[in-house]
C-alpha cells in the first residue's frame, strides 16, 4: 500500500499484510476465471478460448483508470509508482521466449503456480523448466549482457511518448481494449473447437 | 442489456471523465495552498547560519545541503557537505530519491535568500517532508562564519563557543575548497555514488 | 425505456464521478498549475522588479505589502494593500487579488517570506507576479572566496 498517500504512515508489517491478502485475492481471481487450465490459456494463441485477454485487460485498465481517478483526488501519488526501465531488445528477445514457452507448455508463471495450487502435475513440471530456465539466465548473464543491456530509453511511459495527457490515454486504452473484447468474440465464433471447449 | 456492453459503456464512461479533466495532479503540488501556507509562516524550518556551522562541524549525517546555484558557482566554493542541485534542474526526476528522504533534514541555501526560500516551497508543495531554509544564504555565511570576529573585552561561555564553532566551520570551508580540482572530483564522485544508490527499483 | 433502466446504474456513477471531479476542481485551495512554471517562470530574474524599474513601470499595477514592520530602512508606499502574509488566503484578501488589473507586486522586509508567497500565489494561477527587491540582484555573492595555497605537511591537510 506504499504509493497511497493517505494511509503512508502504515507500519511495515501491515503493508506486508495487506500484500499479503492481495496475493491471495488475485490467486483466488485467476483460479475462479479458470486460469488453472492449461486449454483455456493455449485457447488465446489458437483463438477457441479468448477469456486470457478479456481477464487481463479489464484488470488493467480497471488499474489504469483507478489509479488515474485516486492520483486526480490526491490520495495516490503517481510519481513514487515505479515505472520499469526500457531496454528495447530485452523487451523483444524475453517476449518471443516466453511466448513460444506459453503456447507450448501452456502456462506463464503466475498461472502455472495457481495450477500447481490444485494439484497439476504438468504445472509442478512446468515451474520446474521456469527455474532451469532462470538458473541458465544467470549462469549465462555474462555473455549476453551486451545485448540485454542495448538500446535503453529510461523509464519511458507510452503518454509521455505519445505526447498525449494520461487522462487522453486511458481513454484511447479503454476505447482499444472494448475493440480487442469484440474482435475476440469474433474469433470465438470462428475458430470453434467444441471438442475442447466442452473439456475445459 | 448484455453485462459486457454495461461494463464497457461504464469503463468508456469513467475514460471519456478522465480524458476531460481540468489539471493534472501529478504535475502539480500535493499539499493544499493553505497548508502550505502555514507551514511557510511557521519559522521552524529556517536554521540560521550559525546552526548549519554546528551541524557541519558535528558531520551530523542526519541532514543534507543542497546548493541551488550553477555548477560553476559550486564548484568555486560550497559548503563542505553539500550538493549542487541547480535550481532549474530543481523537477528532474533524477533527484526525486533525494528529496523523498523523510528521515534527512534537506537544508537549500543560494547566494542570498530568494532562490532557497522558492525552492523550498515548491519542494515542499510537492509533498516532501523535512526541508528547510538557511537563513541569508552564502552572503550570510561569508558575513557571519568567514568574517566576523569578537571584538570586546570579556567573553561569555556562550559566545566563546558561537565563535569556535564558526572558526571550525570556517576551517573545513577553506580546507576543503582550497583542495586542488583533482582531489575535489574523488570527493564529489564520492557523493555521486551514494546519490546512484537512492535510484530505487529492480536494477 | 427499459434501455434506459438498464442503463440506470451506469449513468448513476458516471454521474456520482462527475460531481466528485466537479468538487474537487472548484476547491480554491487546490493548486491546479504544474509546478514546472514557478520555475520557468524565474529564470533570468523575471519575476523581480526592482526599484528603478518600479518608477519606469507605465502598465498599472498593484503593490501588496505582505510583512513590513515600521522601522527607518523599510519602504512603505502610498496606494499599496496590506495583507498578513498568514491571512493571504483568506477570502476577502483573495478577492482582491482575483480583481486587481495588471501586475501583482509583492513587498515585505524580508525577501524569504516575498518568495514564500510568490511560489504559493503563482502556483494557484496568478500570473504576472513579481517580486519587488531593493538591491538590484539579491543573488549575487558578493564576497570572493581566497583558497588557502599554502604548503603544508601531509597530515596537516585534509
Amino acid at each position: 500500500m506504499g504509493p497511497i498517500s493517505i494511509i503512508s504512515e502504515f507500519p511495515e508489517w501491515l503493508n506486508l499484510l495487506i500484500a499479503f491478502f492481495i496475493g491471495i485475492g488475485f490467486g483466488f481471481a485467476l483460479e475462479q476465471a479458470g486460469f488453472s487450465s492449461s486449454r483455456r490459456l493455449a485457447g488465446m494463441f489458437y483463438g477457441y478460448d479468448t477469456t486470457v485477454i478479456k481477464v487481463f485487460f479489464t484488470a488493467a485498465i480497471v488499474a489504469l483508470a483507478g489509479s488515474q481517478l485516486l492520483s486526480f483526488f490526491g490520495l495516490l501519488n503517481l510519481k513514487l509508482v515505479f515505472v520499469n526501465p526500457y531496454y528495447v531488445n530485452s523487451a523483444i528477445l524475453g517476449g518471443i521466449i516466453m511466448g513460444a514457452g506459453f503456447i507450448m507448455g501452456g502456462y506463464c508463471p503466475g498461472t502455472s503456480i495457481s495450477a500447481l495450487s490444485i494439484g497439476k502435475i504438468d504445472a509442478m513440471i512446468f515451474l520446474l523448466g521456469g527455474m532451469v530456465g532462470a538458473f541458465l539466465f544467470m549462469e549465462t548473464y555474462p555473455f549476453i549482457q551486451t545485448i540485454a543491456m542495448e538500446n535503453y530509453k529510461g523509464n519511458m511511459r507510452i503518454d509521455e511518448w505519445l505526447g498525449v495527457s494520461s487522462g487522453v490515454f486511458t481513454l484511447l486504452l479503454i476505447i482499444a481494449a472494448v475493440a480487442m473484447f469484440w474482435i475476440a468474440e469474433l474469433a470465438e465464433k470462428k475458430f470453434n473447437r467444441p471438442d475442447i471447449t466442452s473439456d475445459i | 442489456m448484455d453485462a459486457r456492453i454495461k461494463y464497457s459503456l461504464l469503463l468508456v464512461g469513467i475514460g471519456i471523465i478522465l480524458a476531460f479533466l481540468p489539471f493534472s495532479a501529478t504535475d502539480s503540488f500535493r499539499l493544499k495552498s493553505d497548508e502550505l501556507l502555514s507551514k511557510s509562516t511557521s519559522a521552524e524550518n529556517s536554521l540560521s547560519v550559525d546552526q548549519v556551522a554546528r551541524m557541519v562541524n558535528k558531520e551530523d549525517s542526519t541532514m543534507l545541503l543542497i546548493d541551488l546555484r550553477e555548477a560553476g558557482q559550486f564548484k568555486e566554493c560550497n559548503i563542505p557537505g553539500s550538493i549542487n542541485i541547480p535550481f532549474s534542474d530543481l523537477l528532474n526526476p533524477w533527484w526525486e530519491g533525494t528529496f523523498n528522504q523523510k528521515n534527512i533534514k534537506k537544508i537549500f541555501y543560494g547566494n542570498g535568500d530568494q532562490t532557497a526560500n522558492c525552492a523550498w516551497s515548491i519542494v515542499t508543495g510537492l509533498g516532501y517532508q523535512n526541508n528547510f531554509v538557511m537563513k541569508g544564504g552564502l552572503n550570510e555565511w561569508f558575513k557571519t562564519v568567514m568574517l566576523s570576529q569578537f571584538r570586546g573585552e570579556k567573553i561569555t561561555p556562550l559566545e566563546n563557543a558561537l565563535y569556535e564553532a564558526r572558526f571550525n566551520a570556517r576551517k573545513a570551508f577553506t580546507q576543503i575548497n582550497s583542495l586542488p580540482d583533482s582531489l575535489k572530483k574523488q570527493y564529489f564522485k564520492a557523493k555521486e555514488i551514494k546519490q546512484l544508490k537512492l535510484d530505487g527499483g529492480c536494477q | 425505456m427499459s434501455q434506459i433502466r438498464n442503463l440506470k446504474i451506469i449513468i448513476l456513477i458516471i454521474g456520482i464521478l462527475l460531481v466528485l471531479v466537479i468538487i474537487r476542481n472548484s476547491d480554491r485551495n487546490v493548486f491546479k498549475e504544474k509546478a514546472r512554471t514557478a520555475v520557468e517562470a524565474t529564470r533570468n530574474n523575471s519575476n523581480l522588479i526592482t526599484l528603478n524599474q518600479l518608477k519606469k513601470l507605465t502598465s498599472p499595477y498593484l503593490i501588496i505589502d505582505i510583512g513590513s514592520e515600521k522601522r527607518a530602512d523599510s519602504l512603505q508606499f502610498q496606494h499599496a494593500v496590506k495583507i498578513a502574509f498568514s491571512q493571504l488566503l483568506d477570502k476577502a484578501n483573495r478577492k482582491v487579488l482575483d480583481e486587481a488589473s495588471g501586475e501583482l507586486i509583492l513587498y515585505a522586509d524580508d525577501i524569504a517570506t516575498t518568495s514564500r508567497a510568490w511560489v504559493i500565489l503563482n502556483q494557484l494561477g496568478y500570473k504576472n507576479l513579481r517580486i519587488l527587491t531593493i538591491e538590484n540582484s539579491p543573488e549575487e555573492l558578493k564576497y570572493k572566496f581566497q583558497p588557502d595555497t599554502t604548503a603544508r605537511l601531509e597530515q596537516d591537510t585534509m
